[in-house]
């Protein structure tokens, strides 16, 4: 369903990927782990068509991220870091907008609103500004958006940011819910517990070169720690990190 | 470890003066960043601005000068000199008040930073000075007038170094006394309406001020008509006795007094000046320190409003006369328009001026000549105008205003082109109907021929169009997605590009209507001959004329399209 060879990205920052090279299947939840600007972010951008690479090539459901964007677009979805929302509507309006852009028919439309509502809890906000919700119930409304017109394969960038122990188990049964039946799911998180808990496989990014991929059994094999978390084996791919002695507090506070 | 020695915290009461300049400083900071990475961006636009803005200002500034000292040069008593820059001064501190309110709430209530300023040590004296200091650069556009008038009276009258001093000390006392009102008033408004609904009230009451300051113009200037300077002295009188006891007088008379060598009316004068501005920013101090956290707690109370579901039922019906994917784009804009007053605060002075001019037309008998179809359109011809105001309120914000959900729209299977006619399309309906209202009351009102008022309205729709399009067009040029006011959605040169295009396409219009109302009009016999010029046969000034400005009205709009699409395309298509 995502088929990915050498794409390549430079900013004059120094960050970007390099030669990155993978694939998903369709149905699977792949997880891109990685330290902060290690490219994650980046990668989902090029891969919903919203940035170019400088090379490589890319295939998201069978259309070329870089020269089929409208129809690209039109087959998956995307929720980003921070979700962009229309703060002056309503969450049912909202769900609205996106569905009319994607042409959903309207009796599919309300149908799922309202069970998207029901599912994440959201029914008696449905009528209420988004510029009123939390960042729970924003983050809720925007991954019940990009769910809306079940798209091929879905990208979420962090969809777990800001939700309470209970909402992350309802998205996470959601996520797995789609994925059993056909979608294809590519996220990013820095919960690795979460991670740990719902993915299929795991691609693990650092210095926007892929450094591991695969089952958590094959991870574990590559770091050669059978019984490892997925945070040792993060740990042992990614350098853990060593705080040196500091300053604060040398003298005592009142 | 020791637990004898405590460490020395920062005083928050003392050094409030390097805590101010530690704000101040870091906005000039965030400033100066800001510019580098604008200039790093485009280098040439950047300079372009510099090279076109600062030149324009300080001519502007110049000129102005140069008439204040030519007019009162020929003004033979000091008395009449002394009232007309009396009467400048107090322009210009209106307008100082009317430019500052809406940036006071901005600047005290509305900023982003206050959030994050309010919990940090800062005594609110501390925030109140940097706070008034960025609310006073809501004065700068009107001190050019007072600029003008101190600086033309001192060339007239070769004024002393002390009259130099007084007027550099007038022009910063009126900036403060005008931003020390605005303050007042926005402190006193938002304790009574959420700060983010206030802009709209402060507006009307703008607008409520330039209306006094209208009829007070009419009722006390000897020719409100004619700006005459050159009318006796006497008939200055009653100005002067309105004006003479307020700042404006005191100013002027101080400044009329250095010229004379008066040193210690000068000095008496000049004190008063700086002790009245003091209190003004003490007194405007006072009342923000009463209203302040009870008008910031209040925020939240305008985010939890519920939507008018009436409106929104009305609104869903009119997008659902469109295509599906259109359809969406154009109710989102609907509804925001129908529930983000800032959305609309750009209209609010071009609705004002409407509502003005329709009273106006209706109590007024116009400036009719000729006869017959003449006579109407000579009349009532500038209604269609309306319009250009209009959309400068409403189109040229329409993708600045998309923030940061431009990021939404790119994600979204969304062509350029959809996104542009939506844009049109949601910005129509509003400046239509406007238009249409108040022209159709003022014909009413004017009891105008049916037949030249049908005429009217259909010329008033192509002018909509018109500049609906380009507007939505300038929009696209040059959006400031990252601004939070809604007036500063929209760059410079996407105002020049509206003003340009909207001039062509206005004089474009203006041309070949004419030709068209003197087919049934008397022509005037001045320049009958012209029009009735032969060339191998044909009147180029007949037909031709009317057929040329009609396919170059409709060329502009159809290069500003494809312009507009193409920049949406790039807007949609940007990395950043």
């Amino acid at each position: 369903m995502i088929k990915v060879e050498g794409l390549t990205k430079h900013y004059p920052g120094g960050a970007g990927i390099q030669d990155l090279t993978f694939s998903v299947n369709r149905g699977e939840l792949f997880v891109f782990l990685g330290p902060n600007g290690a490219g994650k972010s980046s990668t989902i951008k090029i891969l919903t068509g919203l940035i170019a690479p400088d090379s490589g090539t890319a295939t998201v459901a069978g259309k070329n991220v870089s020269r089929e964007r409208l129809a690209l677009k039109r087959l998956i979805g995307y929720m980003a870091e921070h979700p962009y929302l229309y703060e002056k509507l309503t969450g049912r309006e909202f769900l609205r907008f996106m569905a009319d852009i994607y042409r959903v028919p309207k009796e599919a439309r309300d149908r799922r609103s309202d069970e998207l509502f029901t599912a994440f809890e959201m029914t008696t906000a449905a009528n209420q500004l988004i510029e009123t919700y939390s960042q729970g119930m924003r983050q809720k409304i925007a991954l019940a958006s990009v769910l809306i017109h079940e798209p091929a394969v879905l990208f979420l960038d962090e969809p777990t940011n800001g939700l309470d122990p209970r909402s992350a188990r309802v998205v996470k049964d959601i996520l797995r819910q789609i994925c059993d039946r056909g979608a294809t799911v590519f996220m990013t998180t820095h919960v690795l517990e979460i991670a740990e808990q719902m993915c299929d496989r795991v691609g693990i990014l650092k210095d926007g070169e892929l450094v591991a991929i695969g089952s958590l059994k094959d991870l574990r094999e590559t770091v050669n720690l059978l019984d490892a978390s997925l945070e040792q084996i993060f740990l042992a791919l990614t350098g853990a990190a060593t705080v040196p002695i500091l300053g604060l507090y040398e003298t005592a506070t009142p | 470890m020791t637990h004898s020695t405590l460490p020395a915290r920062a005083n928050v009461d003392e050094g409030l003066s390097r805590l101010g300049w530690t704000m101040v400083s870091a906005k000039v900071r965030a400033g100066r960043n800001q510019f580098t990475v604008t200039r790093r961006k485009s280098p040439v636009l950047s300079s372009l601005r510099f090279a076109v803005i600062v030149p324009v200002i300080v001519g502007f500034t110049a000129l102005l000068t140069i008439g204040f000292a030519s007019a009162l040069s020929q003004v033979e008593e000091r008395e009449t000199a002394t009232t007309i820059v009396a009467i400048a001064i107090a322009l210009s501190i209106i307008s100082a008040f009317v430019g500052s309110s809406t940036t006071a709430l901005q600047a005290l209530y509305l900023a982003d930073d206050i959030p994050f300023l309010i919990t940090l040590p800062i005594p609110l004296k501390v925030l109140f000075g940097t706070k008034f200091i960025e609310a006073a650069i809501g004065t700068a556009p009107s001190s050019m007038l007072m600029t003008a008038a101190v600086a033309g009276y001192g060339l007239a009258y070769s004024g002393s170094p002390l009259f130099w001093l007084v007027g550099l000390i007038a022009l910063v006392g009126a900036a403060v006394m005008a931003t020390a009102a605005s303050v007042i008033v926005v402190s006193v408004v938002t304790r009574f309406i959420p700060p983010r609904r206030a802009r709209v009230f402060l507006l009307s009451i703008s607008l409520f001020v330039i209306a006094l300051t209208m009829l007070g113009w009419r009722l006390l200037l000897p020719q409100p008509d004619k700006i005459n300077l050159l009318v006796e002295g006497e008939r200055f009188g009653r100005v002067w006795s309105a004006l003479g006891w307020t700042p404006a007088g005191w100013t002027a008379t101080a400044l009329t007094e250095s010229i004379s060598g008066q040193l210690i009316v000068t000095l008496y004068l000049g004190f008063l000046l700086v002790i009245t501005s003091g209190l003004a920013i003490a007194l405007s101090f006072r009342v923000f320190q009463r209203t302040f956290i009870r008008s910031l707690s209040q925020t939240r109370n305008a985010q939890t409003a519920q939507p008018n579901e009436s409106i929104t039922t009305w609104l869903g019906r009119g997008a659902n006369l469109l295509p599906r994917d259109i359809g969406s784009l154009v109710l989102k804009e609907w509804l925001v328009f129908s529930r983000d007053l800032r959305r609309l605060s750009g209209a609010v002075w071009p609705v004002g001026v409407v509502v003005m001019y329709t009273v106006l037309l209706a109590h007024g008998s116009g400036s009719a000549f000729g006869s017959g179809d003449l006579q109407f359109w000579s009349r009532n011809g500038s209604l269609a105008l309306l319009p250009w105001g209009l959309s400068l309120g409403i189109s040229v914000y329409a993708y600045g205003s998309e923030g940061r959900n431009i990021h939404l729209l790119r994600s979204l299977p969304v062509s350029a082109r959809m996104i542009f006619a939506a844009k049109v399309i949601a910005a129509f309906v509003p400046v239509a109907t406007i238009s249409i209202l108040a022209a159709v009351l003022s014909l009413w009102i004017r009891q105008a021929p049916l037949e030249q008022s049908v005429q009217l309205v259909a010329l008033l729709i192509w002018m909509i169009a018109g500049y609906v399009l380009i507007d939505t067009a300038a929009a696209a040029f040059s959006p400031n997605f990252e601004a939070s006011h809604i007036q500063r959605t929209i760059g410079m040169p996407g105002r020049f590009y509206s003003f340009a295009l909207g001039s062509i396409f206005s004089l474009i219009t203006l041309v070949g209507m004419t030709r068209l109302i003197f087919f049934g009009a008397k022509e005037p016999s001045r320049i009958s001959g012209i029009l009735h010029v032969e060339l191998a046969g044909i009147e180029p000034f007949g037909w031709p004329l009317v057929v040329t400005a009609a396919v170059t009205g409709i060329g502009v709009l159809f290069v500003c399209a494809e312009v507009a699409i193409r920049q949406t395309a790039n807007i949609l298509a940007s990395p950043n």
